[in-house]
Parts: structure tokens; sequence; C-alpha cells
């Protein structure tokens, strides 16, 4: 009882925390912090596309829907929001959490910037990935892996992400696997998210050990040569293969134990005297 | 040539009464404690019958003693790799239940109780539990044989007889039993102390008695799985495993151990054996027909020139050369041959010898006709429908041991590994001296009848006499030859005391600290 009453102390305490952190923030900061590492703003495409001009082009309700929660939007069947999933690889756009008022600073912000939509997509902030040696490649995947630390002390991908070939027993499963995230996000998007962590648990993971540039080329260049290599691969549906896995491995287990040690001893030598007198004191008593 | 002590025994079957108070006098001295309750590191079984705990001469279920592989021999149930997959959970463990759950009655009910309409009762309760409980078992519950069916018939040692021999060993009027106290063997390979992966058992290096050191032992319970002989008990208060000490306080001070000491019957010896511990590993791994005489062969003689310098540039004193060659067991198990130890099959080289029991009183059943003794009797006398006589006359000489009401095939799997010939010729012994002395007082034996029965069994009338004072008329210091300990020399071959003169006194007594 006491430890839920502390950790529930300790989760209140933390939501009030973000949520008091986000409330004095200006449109911009919040663009930045949420928006930039897949927006820009008359800057061309990133992972999602250019951002500018885009309250003329939407009306104000449908953009506050979308904004709050595309998927949403999306899955109820809106035409246009199902063309820009479709045209941007099916990636989805992670719900900010943000409020109605934040939204709004937000729109006001992207509004005040004007320009005019750019259609090329951005290329790598760094430098371009074909520039990618071999020797990137191999960096990248112990990066990935683990193998090699990240200077700042960060986690390695490997936790949080699978890649089939690299562990045996393959990555984390709290997040996606990236085998096809080159093809997915492209080399701007990618190298952005990798950079900036958009993702609210990827940014908690990284927010206090940020990933060197040279780390991000690194790490996208193995992710590039990862999906080149796995071009025909599907990608397969891992949690559920491990779950199906595990219950038969029980039965397996199940049956060889048994078959191993069907003579063990199971109960008292005198179980059968023993039971027969308690039969007898129960059955006259 | 290895000579070394060690203090055996030797216990005359024939003379047991089947009285438990030696497993008593073990009681109230070790093991009255709490967690101690369920241990008899003396008890007392009826022969036949399934012992204590239940079936523990069957290995199939405990797993104990040595096996032979090849020209070696190896623990049934114990050793790096056994033990190693039964470290979380050996089924070979015998459980309370295969003990007995020990109890007590609340007797301070009988006192204390409040005035009520019924008597008051002292119900019994658990000694480990502390609550009431319905008693199912203790320690000697099949004793005389009693509830036959669940305990003599399910006797492990009946294997090898045929059902009909099984059959016959319980019909009323030829069912017999005889009694078969045990304590820990002090075997010269024993299977606890090579079983234990602490190392903390270990064969004293002076006298031979195996201890459990309480210190070093952390409760892994492979003795008590290992010990053929399930005499290697754990108590679950201390967390230790206890076993029989043979009383060395006592040994040592000069006494006879407590159970010894006590018995009614007299029928315990005990003196020293010099042996050869270069041959225990050739002896343990001989073949199942050649253990027993290889077992009697490793014990030397005491009075051999040889023998004697060998012993002394080893160590072993003179007092205890001189108590080995006084020595009671040496008579009965290698001078006289009349004993045999328990179950050498087990291959842990068992130092406690028995003589098998002549008893019950041999006999043949000869079918005669009784009509006429019948016609004699009153009317109103019970008529008794046999036709056979109870037949003890004694004009065949040994023809009965071959009848004997308790089967030899049995006798053979308890004492010599299942060989019978070897039973045979200790009962003839056995035999010849009974009928030697019955020339004696009875009268009715003729000289040349008891003389040829001795001649057969290798004896003279004078070695017949010394085995009938030590059977019958011996006294304490007859029975229990006892050599001085020199404990301290047996410490000063260990370490050298003057690193610790003067800096300790006696010691500290430290319990031990671990427990439930």
């Amino acid at each position: 009882m006491k430890f839920i009453t502390v950790s529930f102390t300790i989760l209140l305490q933390f939501v009030l925390l973000v949520s008091s952190s986000l409330q004095a923030q200006s449109g911009e900061e919040i663009f930045k912090l949420k928006c930039s590492p897949c927006h820009t703003i008359g800057k061309g495409k990133l992972v999602g596309p250019d951002l500018s001009g885009v309250t003329k082009r939407r009306e104000e309700a449908w953009l506050m829907k979308f904004i709050k929660s595309s998927q949403t939007v999306v899955n109820s069947g809106d035409e246009n929001a199902k063309k820009i999933f479709e045209e941007f690889n099916k990636v989805v756009m992670p719900d900010p959490g943000l409020s109605d008022p934040e939204i709004k600073k937000v729109l006001t912000y992207i509004e005040s910037q004007g320009g005019s939509v750019v259609s090329e997509t951005i290329v790598s902030k760094i430098r371009p990935l074909s520039e990618a040696t071999p020797d990137n490649y191999e960096k990248g995947k112990k990066l990935f892996s683990g193998e090699l630390r990240l200077v700042n002390d960060g986690a390695p991908c490997v936790s949080c992400h699978n890649i089939p070939e690299v562990t045996a027993l393959g990555g984390g499963n709290l997040a996606l696997d990236l085998t096809h995230s080159f093809s997915k996000l492209s080399e701007g998007g990618l190298t952005n998210i990798i950079q900036t962590q958009p993702f609210p648990v990827m940014n908690m993971a990284f927010v206090n050990n940020p990933i060197t540039d040279e780390e991000v080329f690194d790490i996208a260049a193995y992710l590039k040569g990862v999906d080149a290599a796995n071009q025909n691969v599907q990608q397969t549906n891992q949690p559920i293969n491990f779950l199906y896995s595990g219950i038969g491995g029980l039965f397996l287990l199940l049956f060889v134990f048994g078959g191993l040690w069907h003579n063990r001893r199971k109960r008292s030598v005198n179980f059968e005297i023993y039971k027969r007198q308690e039969d007898y004191i129960r059955k006259n008593s | 040539m290895d000579v070394r002590a060690q203090i055996s025994m030797v216990f005359h079957l024939d003379k047991c009464i089947g009285c438990h108070t030696c497993s008593i006098a073990c009681k109230n001295i070790w093991t009255d404690r709490k967690g101690a309750e369920y241990m008899w590191w003396n008890n007392v079984e009826t022969k036949p019958g399934t012992g204590y705990p239940t079936k523990w001469e069957n290995q199939s279920i405990y797993n104990g003693g040595w096996v032979k592989n090849g020209n070696d021999i190896g623990l049934r149930g114990a050793g790096k790799l056994k033990g190693l997959l039964n470290i979380f959970h050996n089924p070979n463990l015998p459980v309370i239940d295969d003990y007995y759950e020990p109890f007590t009655y609340k007797y301070l009910d009988l006192i204390e109780s409040p005035d009520m309409d019924d008597q008051p009762t002292a119900r019994p309760i658990s000694l480990i539990t502390g609550k009431p409980i319905n008693i199912k078992m203790g320690p000697n519950w099949d004793d005389d044989m009693s509830g036959t069916p669940d305990y003599a018939r399910n006797d492990p040692n009946m294997e090898g007889l045929s059902a009909a021999e099984q059959e016959a060993m319980f019909q009323l009027e030829k069912l017999a039993f005889f009694y078969l106290p045990r304590i820990c063997n002090h075997c010269l390979n024993p299977a606890c102390v090579a079983s234990c992966p602490s190392g903390a058992i270990y064969k004293r290096g002076e006298d031979g008695v195996v201890l459990i050191n309480q210190k070093v032992c952390r409760a892994w319970r492979m003795c008590v799985t290992a010990c053929p002989y399930k005499k290697s008990y754990y108590n679950w208060s201390t967390g230790k495993s206890e076993k029989c000490i043979l009383c060395y306080p006592r040994i040592e001070a000069g006494y006879a151990p407590a159970c010894m000491h006590s018995c009614v019957g007299r029928i315990r010896y005990l003196g020293v054996l010099l042996y050869d511990a270069d041959l225990i590993n050739d002896t343990a791994s001989s073949e199942n027909e050649d253990l027993i005489n290889r077992q009697l062969d490793i014990i030397l003689d005491p009075f051999d020139p040889k023998v004697i310098s060998a012993a002394k540039a080893n160590g072993v004193a003179d007092s205890t050369i001189t108590a080995a060659q006084n020595s009671p067991v040496y008579k009965f198990v290698k001078e006289w041959g009349l004993a045999l130890p328990l179950h050498p099959e087990f291959r842990t080289l068992p130092m406690l010898f028995y003589v098998p029991p002549l008893l019950p009183v041999m006999a043949k059943l000869t079918t005669v006709d009784n009509t006429d003794q019948s016609k004699k009797m009153d009317d109103r006398a019970k008529y008794w429908p046999d036709n056979w006589l109870y037949d003890t006359s004694t004009e065949e000489l040994f023809s009965t041991i071959e009848q004997a009401r308790m089967p030899l095939k049995y006798m053979a799997n308890l004492f010599s590994a299942g060989d019978e010939s070897k039973i045979v010729n200790v009962m003839k012994k056995l035999m010849a001296i009974r009928m030697h002395r019955r020339r004696a007082t009875v009268g009715d034996i003729s000289d040349e009848k008891a003389d040829n029965m001795l001649e057969q069994s290798g004896y003279n009338a004078l070695t017949a006499d010394d085995i009938y004072y030590l059977t019958s008329l011996a006294k304490f210091d007859d029975r229990f030859v006892i050599p001085a300990s020199h404990r301290e020399q047996a410490i000063e071959m260990l370490e050298f005391t003057g690193d610790v003169k003067g800096s300790v006194g006696f010691g500290f007594i430290e319990k031990p600290a671990r427990g439930i």
C-alpha cells in the first residue's frame, strides 16, 4: 500500500512538472519542441509536410482536430487526412499532448512566419548520408547494439528498438522495429528524429544525454544500410511470435520434464497407510 | 600397509529382547532437543518389518549407498552432477512422514482444566507444529510385527523369496520375528562423508568415529540421502544435520556408549579393530559375492608382529594395540567367524557386526497321527485337530537349520548380500555351541555327537567355552574393551599445540547460529 502511495505521488509530481513547464511557453517554443523535428515552415518536407501557410489551406477546426490526434481523424475516414497519411509513408504523427490554447498559439506562430511551401525534401542537416563509408556503418551498428558507448552515456537504441540482425534474441519491443525506418522517414526525417527525439519517451531518455552529431550520422548510416539490405524482408510481428514460442516452449518443457522425472518420488512412503487411517477416522467420526 | 584403528561393535541378536532401553538411553542424552525429536540415533526394529524410516533398506526409494561402476564405485544418489541436478528439490530425501511426526501429550490439561461434565484428557500434540494431531506413526510402529500387512509384508528383504515362502512366514503358528537394533555403523567407506558438499563430515583418525562438524554443516542434507542406513538426520531447528556420535565424550572418558551401557540383554560388545586403509577402495569395489569376505579380510590380526610394527609406525598407540588384542569384536568377527555386517551390498564397509539369531528355536514340523492321543482327552477339553508335531529333537545334527522358520534367504539378504552359505555357516557354529552347552547342562546329548558338531564347525571344546563365556557370562570389562583415547596426540598430528599454548582455555560453547 505504501509503495502504491509513494509511486502515485511521484507520478503526480511528474505530470504537474511537465504540464507546468509547457504552460509558460510561447507558440515558437512549442513549435520548436514539438513540431520542428518533422515539420518546417517554408523550408521543405521533412518527415511530414512543410507547414507554411497551412492555416490558409485548411480550416482551423480541422487543424485543431488533426493536431490533437491525427490518427483519430485518419481512422474516422476523412479523405484529406488519409491522403496526407498515405503520402508521407504512413508515418504516424504522435499526439503532441497540447491543450486547445497551446495549439492556437502554435497556429498563430505558423501564420506569423508566412513564407511559401517548398516541395523538395530536405536532406540531412549534418551532411548527406551518401558520404557515409563502411566505417560509419560499422560504428553505427555498434552504437545501435550498445557495443560502443554513446559519448554522453545515452541508452543504446537496442534497449527500445529492434533490428533482427543485431542481437540473437532481438532488441527491445518498447518502440518500433527500425529495419525499414530509412525508407519510411527519408534521410532528413531520420537524422532529424535521431537528433531531436520528438517522441516523448525517446525525448526523456536523451534529454540529459544528447546524441552527438557524429553519432547521429553513424546511426543513420547504419539504418540506411540495414534498410537497403532488408528490402525484401517482410517485417515480422515479433511480440506475438514471442508469446507463441513462449507458450509452445512451456509445453515442451513440461513434456520433457514429465518424461525425465516420471519416476520421481512424489509422496511419502507411508502415504497409503496414512490415507487409510485418515479415511477410517473420517468415516467413523 | 596403512594400519588404522577403528572402534567397532558387535550386536548379538539372539540376546536382544526388543525392550528399546538403548533407544531411550540415547534419546535422553542426545536427541531430546527441539528439531531432534524425530531422530533416533539408536532404534530397534522388528524384522521382518519396514523399519525406520519406512523401507530404509529400499535404495530405489532413497538412493543411498554406493554402486559399482566398472572397477570403481560411485555414490548412487549424490556427487557433483547428481547433487547439482537435485540441488533445489531432492526427491530421494526422506520427508518427515517417512519417519513420523513426533508428538507429545498436553499433560497440563489433566490438572489445569476447569470443572466440567467430562474428565479431561491429554490430547496428543505435534512437536513440530505444536497443534493437536492424530498420531499416525511412531518410530517403532511395526514393533512385534503389529500391522503386519502394512509393515512386515512390505519388508524390502523379502526380495528373492518366492510368494509361497513369503506367505509361509506369516502363517499362524509359523510366524516368527526377531529384533534388529541399529546405530550408525561408523563405516570404513562412509557414503555420508563422500556426499557432503561442505566437507563437514569426517571420520576421526584415531578411532574411526564418523562425526558431523556443526560449524561447517550447510544443511545440504546430501548425507541424509547418501547414508543407506538412514542414520544421518536433519535438525530443522538448528539447520544442521546430526548423527550418532558413538557417545565419543563417554568413550574418551572410558565409558561405554549410553546405548551399550544400558543394554538389558547385554547384547552389545565394543572394541578396537585394526584394519588396512590401503585396501578400502579395492574392497568396496569388489564383486558382490566377494564383498563380505573381502570386508572381513581388511581387518588385520592384532597379534601379527608385522601388523603391530606397521600400526606403531602409523602412530597407533600401544594401548590401542593392546585393546585390539583383547577386543571382543575381533573375537566374534574374525576369530570365531560368528558376526556379519548388516547389508554389505551397500558397499560402505559398515563396522557394526551382528551375530544372526538362531532364534526362534530351531524345530521342524513333522506330520504325525494324533487321533490316538486325542481320544485320551476328556470330552470337554478343547480339541485341536492337528496332525503335526513341533519337533525339537536333535537326532539329525544340522538339518533344522535348512528348515529354519526365518528363511535363510531372508537372513542372507540382511547380513551377507544374499549369500546363504555364509548364514548357514554361522548358524551351524551357533548350533554347535548350543549343543555343546546342552551336553553340559541338560545332558541329553552324547559327547560323541556334541564333539562331532563342534568339529564340523571348526571349533574345539575350549573355544566353545570361550564363546559361551563371552556370550552369556561376560562382565562389563569383557564386553567393552575401550582404549585410552589419546585425543591430545590425535590433535597434535593435525596442528602444533605450542602455537596456542597459554592463549586458550576450554574454548567457548557456540550454538549453531543458523535456524528457522
